[in-house]
C-alpha cells in the first residue's frame, strides 16, 4: 500500500482520517481524477451506508468520528501498483436532505454500473451523467430499499393488481 | 443512435437496411439466466447494446439487516450460485475481522480445498455452457461429466451439490469425512483426464475457433477502466490474482502459476478457464498433502455480537474479485452488508464492446464474460 | 396489459379444458391415448431463473440423463413446449414476463414449480421484490421442494406429471384435498 499521507499531500482537498481520505462530496471528480493521475489506481467499488445521527461506530479499521445523520458514500479505489493490491478508501458524508454527489463516470467508466446501483438501492442522485436509471428494481418501484427509513411494502400472496407490464420492464 | 428507427442505411451489398430493436432475453437460451440485452440492430450487426438486469433482484442486502450475522451466511452462497462454496468466504473473513476470531489452520486448508474444487466446478460449468451456446451438445456432456466428479467430492464434504453452506464464521461447518483424502486424490486424476478430453475436443476445433478467435478483444487498459476482474482481466494480459498478489487464508503456502493470455478475445477468455482449472487442481493436490490435523472450527458464541465497526474484505472468487463491506453497530444483526459483485462490474463492458459485432458474435461475447445473474442482481 | 390473477376470465387462468368439437366418450378415449403419449415426451421450455436451473441442467447431463424418459428436448421457444419448469426465484420484475411465456405455450400445458423459491418464495419470502410462489401467477401442477432439489427429485417431479396424465383422477385428488 502506498502511503496514504503521501497521497493526501498531493490532493489539496482531502484530509486523512482513520486510514481513509475524507473529502467533500462536491469535490469528488477533482480528487478522483487526481488520484487516477497518480497512476496504478482503478475504481473498484462504491459503497454507501445510511448512518443515523449520534451512533458513531468505532471502526475496526479506525474510528469514524461523530457526525449527524448522513449517507456515508465511499469510493473504494484499488491500488494496483507493484506489491500492493489494497484498497484506498475515499469517504464523504452527504446530507440526508440533499442526497447528491457528482458522477465520476468521466474519470472511470466502471463507475457507470456502480453509480446506478447506489442510486437504485440508496437513492444518491449522481449528477452530471447520462441515464441514471434504476438498474435492479422495477422502473416503477417506489423508494430506495437500503435506506433505513424504507418501509417494506406489505406483501400478500397475490401480487398487486396494479402490475403494469410495460413499466416493469422499464419502458420498451 | 437512440430510438430513431426511421433512418435507412445501405449495407455493403447496396441493400437498404433499417435499424430495429432486438430484445435478447430475459428468457433466452444463451443469456445464462435472466440477463436481457436491448440491442439496436442494423441487419445482423449490433449498433448499440444496453444492459437490462434486475430480473433476479432478490433484495438480499436488505434481508441481511433483518437476520443475524450467521443466519445470513447461507444466503451469501445464493449470490453466485455456480460457485456456492466459494461465496461465503469473503463474508466470513469480514466477520472474523470484525470479531477478531482466529481460524484454525486445518479449517483454512479445508476452505482452500473446497473453494478450489468449487472453482473447478464453476469453470467447468462456464466452458460447458459456452460450448452449449454454439450447440456443441456432445462437448457439453463431457464437461458436465467432469463437473459431476467434482460435485461428488464436494457433496461428500458439505452435504450439498450446489449451494453449500459450509464456510461459517470461525471455520468450516464439519470436518472432512473419513477416507475422503485418498478418494479425492484418485478423483482428481479422473477429472484431469476428462478435462483433457474436453480440451482436445473443443479448444482447437475449427468451428469453435471461428466463433471465438479475435471476437471482441479487450485490452488491459480497457479492462482496468471498466473494472474487469478475475479470469476476464487475466485473459486481457494483466496477471492479477489476489491469491498470489495479496494472499488471504493460506494461499501463500502453495506453488501455482497465474495463467495470463494476451489477446483478450473470446477464445482467450475461454481458454484461461481451462488453464486455471489445471492450476486449481494443483493447489488442491498440495493442500491435500499439507493438510494439518487439529480443530476445524474456532469457538464462536451462539449469540455472537462483534464490536461496532466495519470491514471491507476481498477474495478471488470464481468470476473475479468479490468484496464484502460489512458494517456492524454492535448488535447481533449486521447494520449493512454490501457485496461488490464481479459479474455486475464485468458486464459494464458490454455496451462498449458490442457495437460492430454480429449477433452470433455477441452471443459468444456474453458467454465468454461468464456472468451469473444471481451475482449481478443480488 | 393489466394482470389480475383472481379473475377467472383472464387468459390462461386455471381451466385446462381442451377446446374440441368432439364431445363424449369418443373424445375422452382420444384424449386418454394422447395423454398417454404426451406423458412420455414432455418438452420443457428452457426457462432457467436462478440456482435451481443449474440443477435442471445437471438433470439433462450424462449422469442423470433425463432423456431416458424422453423429457430432454428443451425448447428455447415456449411455443414449441408443453412443460414449464419454473426453476428459480420469481421476482416482481420477472413475473409479468413469466406470465407472458406461459400464455405463449400451446395447450395442453403443465407447470412444475422447482425449488422453494418457485413454491412460496423460499428463503426470500420476506424480501421486497420476490413473488411468494409462482402459483400466484400461473396454475402449478407439481411442486418439487428443495433448495435446490436434486436432479433426481426433478425427474421424479416430471414423472409425477406423467402419472397425472395417465391417471387423471390423481388431479381430482389434489383439487379436492
Ligand atoms: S429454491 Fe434455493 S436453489 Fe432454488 S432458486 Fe431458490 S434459493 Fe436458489
Amino acid at each position: 500500500m502506498r502511503d496514504i499521507n503521501k497521497i493526501a499531500a498531493v490532493l489539496p482537498k482531502a484530509e486523512v482520517r482513520d486510514g481513509a481520505l475524507v473529502i467533500q462530496a462536491s469535490e469528488a471528480v477533482e480528487v478522483l481524477a487526481a488520484v487516477k493521475a497518480l497512476g496504478g489506481f482503478a475504481l473498484f467499488d462504491i459503497t454507501c451506508v445510511d448512518r443515523p445521527a449520534g451512533t458513531p461506530p468505532a471502526s475496526a479499521e479506525g474510528a469514524v468520528p461523530a457526525y449527524p445523520a448522513c449517507f456515508e458514500l465511499a469510493w473504494r479505489i484499488w491500488d494496483l501498483s507493484e506489491g500492493s493490491k489494497d484498497i484506498l478508501t475515499i469517504r464523504s458524508f452527504i446530507d440526508h436532505d440533499r442526497a447528491e454527489a457528482p458522477s465520476v463516470m468521466a474519470v472511470w467508466k466502471s463507475a457507470d454500473m456502480l453509480e446506478r446501483e447506489v442510486w437504485d438501492l440508496m437513492g444518491i442522485r449522481f449528477t452530471g451523467r447520462p441515464h441514471l436509471e434504476r438498474v435492479l428494481n422495477r422502473a416503477d418501484f417506489e423508494g430506495h430499499p437500503l435506506r433505513k427509513d424504507f418501509v417494506m411494502p406489505k406483501r400478500d400472496r397475490f401480487p398487486p393488481a396494479s402490475w403494469d407490464k410495460k413499466a416493469a420492464e422499464g419502458g420498451q | 443512435m437512440g430510438d430513431n428507427l426511421d433512418g435507412a442505411n445501405l449495407n455493403s451489398d447496396g441493400f437498404e437496411t433499417q435499424e430495429f430493436i432486438l430484445n435478447l432475453g430475459p428468457q433466452h437460451p444463451s443469456t445464462h439466466g435472466v440477463y436481457r440485452a436491448r440491442l439496436i440492430m442494423d441487419g445482423e450487426t449490433v449498433v448499440s447494446a444496453e444492459n437490462k438486469v434486475g430480473y433476479l433482484h432478490r433484495g438480499m442486502e436488505k434481508m441481511a439487516e433483518g437476520l443475524t450475522f450467521s443466519q445470513f451466511t447461507p444466503y451469501t452462497s445464493r449470490f453466485d450460485y455456480c460457485a456456492g462454496a466459494l461465496q461465503p468466504w469473503a463474508y466470513v473473513i469480514a466477520l472474523e475481522k470484525l470479531g477478531g476470531i482466529v481460524v484454525p489452520e486445518r479449517a483454512e486448508y479445508i476452505r482452500v480445498i473446497t473453494g478450489e474444487l468449487n472453482r473447478i466446478s464453476s469453470h467447468l460449468l462456464m466452458v460447458a455452457s459456452m460450448v452449449l451456446d454454439f450447440s456443441a451438445i456432445t462437448a457439453w456432456t463431457y464437461a458436465f461429466n467432469a463437473r459431476e466428479g467434482v460435485l461428488d467430492l464436494l457433496e461428500a464434504v458439505t452435504g450439498s451439490r450446489l449451494l453449500m453452506h459450509y464456510m461459517v464464521n470461525g471455520g468450516v461447518w464439519a470436518d472432512l469425512p473419513e477416507g475422503w483424502v485418498p478418494k479425492a486424490e484418485a478423483e482428481l486424476d479422473r477429472i484431469i483426464a476428462r478435462l483433457d478430453d474436453f480440451d482436445m475436443l473443443v479448444s482447437g476445433n475449427e468451428i469453435f475457433l471461428g466463433r471465438t478467435k479475435g471476437i471482441a478483444p479487450i485490452n488491459s487498459e480497457e479492462a482496468i477502466e471498466f473494472g474487469l476482474t478475475g479470469a476476464n482481466l487475466r485473459a486481457s494480459g494483466r496477471g492479477l490474482d489476489l491469491r498470489r498478489d495479496s494472499p488471504y487464508s493460506v494461499y501463500d503456502r502453495f506453488d501455482f502459476e497465474v495463467p495470463v493470455l494476451h489477446n483478450g478475445d473470446c477464445w482467450d477468455r475461454y481458454y484461461i478457464r481451462i488453464m486455471e482449472t489445471r492450476e486449481s487442481i494443483k493447489i488442491v493436490r498440495q493442500a491435500l498433502k499439507q493438510l494439518p490435523g487439529g480443530d476445524w472450527r474456532a469457538k464462536v458464541a451462539k449469540v455472537w455480537k462483534p464490536a461496532a465497526g466495519e470491514a471491507y474484505t476481498m477474495i478471488e472468487a470464481a468470476r473475479g474479485v468479490q468484496a464484502y463491506h460489512v458494517v456492524s453497530d454492535g448488535t447481533a444483526k449486521p447494520y449493512r452488508v454490501h457485496m461488490r459483485s464481479p459479474s455486475f462490474c464485468n458486464i459494464g463492458v458490454i455496451p462498449e464492446k458490442a457495437p460492430g459485432l454480429t449477433l452470433q458474435d455477441f452471443i459468444s461475447f456474453i458467454a465468454s464474460l461468464d456472468f451469473v445473474l444471481g451475482d449481478i442482481d443480488r | 396489459m393489466e394482470l389480475n390473477h383472481n379473475d377467472p376470465s383472464a387468459p390462461g387462468h386455471g381451466s385446462k379444458e381442451p377446446t374440441t368439437l368432439i364431445k363424449g366418450p369418443l373424445h375422452d378415449g382420444i384424449e386418454a391415448v394422447l395423454d398417454f403419449c404426451r406423458g412420455n415426451s414432455l418438452w420443457p421450455v428452457t426457462f432457467g431463473l436462478a440456482c435451481c436451473a443449474i440443477e435442471m441442467m445437471s438433470a439433462g447431463g450424462a449422469r442423470y440423463d433425463l432423456s431416458r424418459f424422453g423429457y430432454e428436448v428443451f425448447r428455447p421457444s415456449p411455443r414449441q413446449a408443453d412443460l414449464m419448469i419454473v426453476a428459480g426465484t420469481v421476482t416482481d420484475k420477472m413475473a409479468p414476463l413469466l406470465k407472458t411465456i406461459y400464455d405463449q405455450m400451446p395447450e395442453p400445458k403443465y407447470v412444475l414449480a422447482m425449488g422453494g423459491c418457485a413454491i412460496c418464495g423460499g428463503p426470500f419470502t420476506d424480501s421486497y421484490s420476490v413473488v411468494q410462489g409462482v402459483d400466484t401467477i400461473v396454475p402449478v401442477d407439481v411442486y418439487v421442494p428443495g433448495c435446490p432439489p436434486r436432479p433426481e427429485a426433478l425427474i421424479d417431479g416430471i414423472l409425477k406429471i406423467r402419472a397425472m396424465l395417465r391417471h387423471p383422477e390423481l388431479r381430482e385428488v389434489r383439487f379436492n384435498a
